[in-house]
């Protein structure tokens, strides 16, 4: 775990630091006055800084939640995303934030307050509209809650906000904070790759089977359940693999609790492509990316999408199934 | 190509860099450079810069001119006054202040089991200590001079608690030489983590340009090319295995497209 923690000089003493702080043992503190004095900065290995990444707690003071892209979204005409947190305690190695950023350090934002605020304020300027809010964009969503308790805040205020529907992803075991008193606007939703894959390129993901006995234990509670295939990775045997995954997890669960299963190609922006094959040149995972427009990715030949649709409507009604790219 | 970074140490005066002159087995190498002490064999530099910002940054810049790869690893080693740390007690400095300049300077972030500390660098010595900073000399400039374009995460500073209120060395020139040695093995090991240079950069890519190049006239903008191919074509087959396809292709370009080829056809084994 962390040792090393800067905070901004102007929210040290805010309990929520102070909180954070208690959490983790003998901390080295290192007092900072913006988190972009060591953030993201130009000569910085993401890679070396993964390795053992230190803790940068900060305050977000604009832009907290965006738009997403027009094609992205799990049935409501209106979504958004926000990030309370910069970076993640997993080491995926088709991560995409080793594109984004040039450091691997935790940022977390402890002005949680106005994140919920921003929330209220979507429902309340949106009454007529339905809309789904999504977390985990520049993280993993429940992987640092131990320690942050973000997400155990939020979720108790809304149902307040009936007109929103918001979606925690995570590829974490942690459930604590989903009790029996379900939720009805909350959707919990778990990536998965096949086990073979998550074993080797998901460093300290926990294991399928890890995850499906949480899945299970909010299935059986009646929590709403979303499944990521996003990426779809396509190795020697993935068919073989993912086909075994889908049974695994859908003969599992009441399927009536599942809200939507999305899927996409393993993709990149130009410029996160070029910033990751910098650092990841021998990384045979992105040897076979096609040159795209703007993107690479993955190629068009294995048809991903007539693969995953095939596969996925022998368990789930295909109107809750989503092809993102 | 060797697999170990280079280190370069940066100190202030002779007698700061004689335990690691001695620990390290450095020799004075060359006769232009009287600052400048190497163990060319391990890799291991160390340039006495003289007390000061300006004296550290010039140091720097001098070292750069011999050992200029963006991964070499830098560190500073000194000793520093606080106002009420313990003498001889060793921390690992992650932010640099200066007394007269605006500027905010960082070293690696990571964790090394060693108590951190931020330094506030000076012009002269300091009379009134804040207990929040170690006071120091040429810190502001060791790092001023390594802003661009080394990785941070290969920056390390790390002073010794030489005087406080209560206490200053009869000689500091016995105190350095005395506290440095007891801690030059721990520092050592911290640096030894981080020495390791990723597979990639040692793959005998060059031999193979080698072969080719006997073979073909390459232009400089192909060399770049092949060089990246190369580093891919390495992961997935075998120095023989590639040799023998040079040998056997019949031209440079046929040679590069089999390669480009053979990538997007690729399927990840796992
Ligand atoms: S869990 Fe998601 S955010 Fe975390 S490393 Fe993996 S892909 Fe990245």
């Amino acid at each position: 775990m962390t040792k090393i923690i800067y905070i901004e000089r102007e929210i040290k003493d805010h309990f929520r630091t102070k909180l954070i702080c208690s959490k983790i043992s003998n901390p080295e503190i290192i007092v900072i006055d913006r988190f972009s004095e060591i953030f993201n900065k130009k000569n910085q290995s993401f890679k070396l800084q993964k390795n053992d990444p230190a803790l940068i707690i900060a305050k977000k003071y604009k832009n907290l939640i965006h738009k997403t892209p027009e094609n992205y979204g799990i049935g409501n005409k209106y979504n958004y995303y926000f990030s309370y947190m910069y970076n993640c305690l997993f080491d995926c190695k088709y991560c995409f934030l080793q594109g984004m950023y040039s450091s691997a350090n935790y940022v977390i934002f402890v002005n949680y307050e106005d994140y919920y605020d921003e929330i209220k304020k979507i429902s309340i300027t949106n009454k007529k509209k339905n809309i789904t809010i999504f977390s985990g964009y520049d993280c993993d969503s429940l992987a640092f809650e131990a320690i942050s308790n973000f997400m155990s805040c939020l979720i108790k205020k809304m149902p307040e906000y009936e007109n929103i529907e918001l979606e925690i992803r995570t590829k974490s075991t942690y459930s604590k904070l989903f009790s029996k008193n379900i939720i009805k606007n909350v959707i919990i939703a778990y990536s998965f790759t096949p086990d073979r894959f998550s074993n080797k390129y998901e460093k300290g993901v926990p294991s399928v089977d890890k995850r499906l006995k949480v899945i299970k234990r909010l299935s059986n509670l009646g929590w709403k359940l979303g499944f990521r295939f996003d990426p779809v990775i396509i190795y020697e045997g993935w068919q073989e693999d993912y086909k075994e995954l889908f049974i695994k997890i859908f003969q599992n669960i009441d399927i009536d609790n599942v809200h939507s299963i999305t899927f996409g190609k393993l993709r990149f922006p130009d410029t996160i492509y070029k910033k990751l094959i910098k650092e990841n040149m021998t990384e045979s995972l992105f040897f076979n990316l096609e040159k795209k427009k703007n993107s690479y990715e993955s190629s068009n030949e294995n048809n991903i999408e007539g693969f995953l649709i095939e596969n996925l409507t022998k368990f789930i009604d295909e109107r809750k199934i989503f092809f993102n790219n | 190509m060797s697999k170990t970074k280079i280190i370069n140490f940066l100190v202030a005066l002779k007698h700061e860099a004689l335990p690691i002159i001695d620990y390290f087995g450095l020799n004075l190498n060359d006769k232009k450079h009287r600052n400048i002490y190497s163990n060319v064999e391990q890799n291991v530099f160390l340039i006495i810069s003289g007390i000061g910002i300006e004296n550290a940054k010039k140091a720097v810049i001098k070292l750069k001119k011999l050992n200029n790869n963006k991964d070499d690893i830098w560190i500073n080693i000194g000793i520093a006054g606080h106002k009420t740390l313990k003498v001889g007690s060793i921390y690992e400095v992650k932010k640099v202040i200066s007394s007269n300049n605006e500027n905010t300077f960082f070293t690696n972030s990571f964790y090394n089991k060693v108590p951190t500390s931020t330094v506030c660098c000076v012009n002269k010595e300091e009379k009134k200590y804040n207990n929040k900073y170690l006071y120091d000399m040429e810190s502001y400039g060791f790092l001023e001079a390594l802003d661009s374009p080394t990785i941070k995460e290969n920056i390390f500073m790390f002073k010794i608690v030489s005087d406080n209120l209560q206490f200053k060395p009869k000689s500091y020139k016995n105190f350095s030489v005395s506290f440095i040695s007891k801690h030059i093995r721990k520092i050592n090991t911290i640096l030894d983590k981080y020495r390791n240079k990723p597979p990639e950069s040692f793959y005998d890519i060059s031999l193979i340009l080698n072969i080719i190049k006997n073979k073909y006239h390459v232009t400089f903008y192909n060399k770049k090319k092949l060089e990246k191919i190369l580093t891919k074509i390495f992961i997935i087959k075998s120095q023989k295995e590639i040799k023998n396809d040079v040998l056997v292709s019949k031209s440079l370009n046929g040679l590069i497209k089999k390669y480009e080829s053979y990538l997007t056809k690729y399927i990840l084994k796992i």
